[in-house]
Parts: C-alpha cells; sequence; structure tokens
C-alpha cells in the first residue's frame, strides 16, 4: 500500500483544513523519495498566476533540475498534486489546472493525489486568489 | 501621440495612483466607451492565467455594448497596460492591467483583447499589483483626469 501525507492549511486567522494525500510511489518512485526526505514541508501557498485553478508551495529542498519527470502529466485533475523538479514546486489543483509558465505549457510529475472529502481543502486552496497567501503544512501520515 | 487630443485616467489601488493615458489613436471605440464608464469602483483580484496581471469585471455599461470582436487584438500586454475584453456570453467585460510579464490566456490557450490605455511611470502601482499575488483582492478605482 503507498504512502499517504497529511496536509493542512492555515489561514491568517488560525484556522486549518486539512486533507489526506496518496504518494504515487509506484507511478513516480524517484519523485517520491525525494519528497518523502523533504518532510515536513512548511511553506507558503501562493495561487498560481499562469496555470489556472491550483495553488502552489517552492520547496527549496526539492530543487533539482537534473531530477527526470515521471508520470508526466499536464493537465491536473481536482486533488492531483504535480511536482516541477526544476522550480522545486508542488501545486495543487481545485479544478481546471495545467503546467504553464510564460514562455508555454510544460510538464510536470504527478506525485500524489487528495483522497477522501477534500472539498473544504480544496477551498482553502482557491481562497488564496482572493485571500492572499496561506501557510501549508505537509507531514507524513502516521498510523 | 502628443497635442490637445489626449484623455487620462486614473487608476488607484491600495494608496498606490498612476495616470494612464487612453489609446485612442489605436482603440477609439473602446477608449470612448471605457472614458464614458468612469468612474468605475470595484474589487481588483490577482489573474490566474495570464501572469503578472490583475483584473477587474465590469457588469453594465457602454463596455457591454462593444462588439465582443477586439477593436485591435493583442495577446501580450506589456506593463503598464490596460487592456480591455467583452464577454457577453459571461455578461461582463473584463479590464486587465499588467505589472510585468503578462499574455492574456484562457484554459483553452490564448485569446485576444484589446488595449485601451498605458502607464509610463507606474512603479508605485505596480509594486502593489505585484503584491496582490501575496496579499489576495485590493480595491480600485478608476476615473477620469480633468483635461
Amino acid at each position: 500500500m503507498s504512502a499517504l501525507a497529511r496536509l493542512a492549511i492555515t489561514d491568517g486567522a488560525g484556522r486549518t483544513v486539512a486533507a489526506t494525500a496518496r504518494l504515487l510511489d509506484l507511478a513516480a518512485p524517484l519523485a517520491v523519495e525525494r519528497f518523502r526526505r523533504a518532510l515536513p514541508i512548511r511553506e507558503p501557498l501562493r495561487h498560481v498566476r499562469w496555470s489556472g485553478e491550483a495553488g502552489y508551495v517552492l520547496v527549496p529542498e526539492l530543487v533539482d533540475p537534473g531530477l527526470a519527470l515521471e508520470n508526466r502529466m499536464s493537465f491536473f485533475c481536482r486533488g492531483a498534486i504535480g511536482f516541477r523538479p526544476e522550480h522545486g514546486e508542488l501545486a495543487i489543483a481545485y479544478g481546471s489546472a495545467q503546467a504553464r509558465d510564460w514562455w508555454g505549457i510544460g510538464w510536470a510529475t504527478r506525485i500524489a493525489q487528495l483522497e477522501g472529502d477534500a472539498d473544504a481543502f480544496l477551498a482553502a486552496v482557491e481562497g488564496t486568489q482572493r485571500g492572499g497567501v496561506r501557510e501549508l503544512l505537509i507531514e507524513a501520515e502516521v498510523g | 501621440m502628443q497635442g490637445p487630443t489626449q484623455r487620462w485616467i486614473s487608476i488607484k489601488v491600495h494608496g498606490a495612483e498612476a495616470r494612464l493615458r487612453l489609446l485612442d489613436e489605436y482603440s477609439p471605440r473602446s477608449a470612448e466607451a471605457l472614458w464614458q464608464s468612469l468612474p468605475i469602483a470595484t474589487q481588483l483580484r490577482h489573474g490566474k492565467l495570464s501572469g503578472e496581471a490583475c483584473f477587474l469585471d465590469v457588469d453594465s455599461g457602454p463596455l457591454l455594448d462593444l462588439p465582443a470582436e477586439p477593436e485591435l487584438p493583442v495577446t501580450s500586454i506589456y506593463r503598464g497596460y490596460l487592456v480591455l475584453t467583452v464577454l457577453p456570453q459571461l455578461g461582463h467585460a473584463e479590464l486587465l492591467i499588467s505589472y510585468g510579464v503578462a499574455e492574456y490566456r484562457w484554459p483553452t490557450g490564448r485569446r485576444y483583447v484589446t488595449p485601451v490605455a498605458r502607464a509610463d511611470e507606474a512603479e508605485a502601482l505596480y509594486d502593489v499589483l505585484r503584491r496582490m499575488f501575496s496579499e489576495g483582492v485590493k480595491p480600485i478605482e478608476i476615473r477620469r483626469v480633468a483635461a
């Protein structure tokens, strides 16, 4: 059984919403291993500017332009978590999104997928567009 | 363009104000419709597909009487430019202003807009627009500047 990660977003008022993601270690073993070694991750979550309905964090420990993409995706489905090693970026889609930059369309490694009822969590991701930056904490799920 | 026919508008966001010149020479119908729509006071949001640009919706007024086809179609939004798109299917028009590298895009790809005004020196405004990426929505006022 693949490992799980717990993601929690805390807003400026101290309210926290959480969700669980299943790590896709069979499809993206190198990326997932790199991700697990970087946990816990605590970074500011912002709304994307080019990619549509998603929020993202930049994780300095995950920056590796030489790391090959695995389990490639360009379009994100709701709840998908994409990893772009060239930026150390983890992006979480709450709707229709695509790996994009100013120069055009890119690719990401689909590293994890949210499971269960993640509506409140994804609403918090969406809320970064109107509400601004929030804190995202990602930890290994225990138990 | 120099001369007595220049028209200017003011954009104020979170205390930062800049003057923009209407681009009557490029897009006269759109510039006139914007002029007739002023003042506008609403909320400005950061874009999520078009890069370093913020946008506002206008739900009524002369802008909605313009054709959906852009008067002067461009896709790049240079820093300091205010651009317009009319979206009858959504019942509103969008105005976007760029503070850096921006291109008008939808989920399906590039789209086209009409440039309607341009700022020359607006560093304080660009700084506020850049911060919206982290700080969220802010109120915006757009009004005519007296000749």
